[in-house]
């Protein structure tokens, strides 16, 4: 099983968007999928209708009240479940932050799940807090989201510091891609901001797949649903997130065998 | 720093990456922006090294042993089959294959300080070589500590330059510089 976290050290550059799009595409495209909301705020939650917003979840996982199992929610997709965020308090907020931080309840959260799933995609709070950390310390791999605009950019250096940090202390988490979110295509200072960091980034951490700034986001979260579901024939923003996946796969090691993956006859 | 929208230094900005990126799995197919391409060595442009005669030895001069066999498929075996002929040819401290960023993509024991100061070497050479040199080999070798020597080559692939490192005691001679160098060619040019 590989555990992806998406992450940025900036909040508000769509990681959660990015998260939930991309487990589903995952998941489309046969990979055995758990969507983790490790976002004390609950992100993922307050994105979707249903009854996702008041269930146990992560939280009463990690403080022993539930198992994960029991928790996790399955979806319209076959192969995509959702471990929501659960239910935490104010003051439950500091206990969350200082459980967290070691990475050992995550770590213990994480082995328990091992067989049921390919892959765990963890959507996380922003930047260096506690949970955050805590979640790095047990990810094989991060997405750093990156939004198509100066400031967000200029945070990147920080993130990459707190991870090769990581990294000097045997943590096993590495980059596999960063991803170019809002790109405003008629904006020249957005796609000269995303051009650049493209071309700072050496082939293996590009992804060729950048995401534009969209109304159907708004509407998408309007809705409570993930863009792939907003249109029964998907609207083309969605197959970005397909494409994201494709791109990914092969670095997260998903991707099938050359015999599992063979080309199929049009015709008989 | 240079002046650019995100105050980004390019250049520690590779070296951070080259140390938090996972096992790299480089694409085959070139990325969508631009690489800058250096332009020195034609005679070792991708393809070209195929060409060339299997190089004869001079009397005294190592011999190829096992010659070399490029392997076909994926990037990382082709660079994995690279260093296990390098390390049959002679004894070494460590062996590393380095994009021209300086992101590791293929090694043994290789420090990531050395990989990072080697690809800054190399860029800076190109200059130096293509005025001083432009036809001679694209090899070099450089003391460091004690009696290890840092021998570095610079290929080019389709996606961008490509720097193979070798740590050894032992000094290079022209038949295994060219033996060495045209193997690094053969693994990363255009199946």
């Amino acid at each position: 099983m590989r555990i992806l976290a998406v992450a940025s050290q900036k909040g508000g550059v769509g990681k959660t968007t990015v998260a939930l799009n991309l487990a589903c595409s995952l998941a489309r495209r046969g990979a055995e999928t758990l969507l983790v909301d490790a976002d004390p705020q609950g992100s993922i939650g307050l994105s979707l209708v249903g009854r996702i917003s008041s269930s146990r979840g992560l939280a009463e996982c990690l403080r022993g009240e539930a198992r994960a199992e029991e928790t996790v929610l399955k979806t319209r997709i076959a192969c995509l479940k959702i471990l929501p965020a659960g239910n935490l308090s104010e003051a439950d907020h500091e206990m969350w932050a200082s459980a967290l931080a070691d990475g050992s309840a995550f770590g213990r959260l994480f082995r328990g799940l091992l067989n049921d799933y390919s892959i765990l995609v963890v959507d996380t709070a922003s930047g260096l807090c506690a949970s955050t950390l805590g979640v790095l310390k047990n990810a094989n791999a991060v997405l750093l989201v990156v939004q198509a605009e100066p400031l967000s950019t200029r945070s990147l250096p920080q993130f990459l510091d707190m991870l090769r940090a990581l990294r000097r202390n045997n943590h096993p988490v590495g980059l596999v891609g960063v991803l170019v979110n809002m790109v405003q295509a008629k904006l020249s200072d957005s796609t000269a901001i995303a051009q650049e960091i493209l071309n700072m980034l050496p082939p293996q951490l590009a992804l060729a797949t950048t995401i534009p700034r969209d109304p159907m986001f708004l509407r998408a979260s309007a809705k409570g649903v993930p863009l792939g579901l907003l249109y029964r024939k998907p609207h083309p923003i969605a197959l970005l997130f397909d494409q994201v996946a494709a791109e990914l796969e092969p670095r997260m090691g998903l991707s099938k065998t050359e015999e599992e993956n063979e080309a199929e006859p049009l015709l008989d | 720093m240079k002046p650019n929208l995100s105050w980004i230094d390019p250049d520690a900005f590779s070296i951070v990456l080259s140390e938090v990126s996972t096992d790299p799995e480089p694409s085959p197919t070139p990325p969508t922006f631009s690489t800058l391409d250096i332009g020195f060595w034609p005679e070792n442009r991708p393809g070209e090294a195929a060409r060339q005669h299997e190089a004869v030895p001079a009397a005294g001069e190592t011999q190829c042993r096992p010659a070399f066999v490029p392997r076909k498929g994926k990037l990382q075996d082709r660079f994995e089959n690279l260093i296990e002929w390098i390390l049959l040819q002679l004894p070494c401290e460590q062996v590393f294959l380095a994009d021209r960023e300086g992101l590791i993509l293929a090694h043994r024991a290789a420090e990531p300080e050395l990989v990072a100061a080697s690809s800054w070497f190399l860029s800076s050479w190109a200059k130096v070589h293509k005025y001083l040199n432009p036809e001679g080999l694209a090899a070099h070798s450089m003391q460091l500590h004690g009696d290890r020597l840092l021998h570095l080559f610079q290929g080019a692939a389709p996606w961008g330059q490509m720097s193979l490192g070798v740590v050894s005691e032992k000094p290079l001679d022209r038949n295994l510089t060219k033996c060495i160098q045209d193997a690094l060619q053969n693994t990363i040019k255009e199946e």
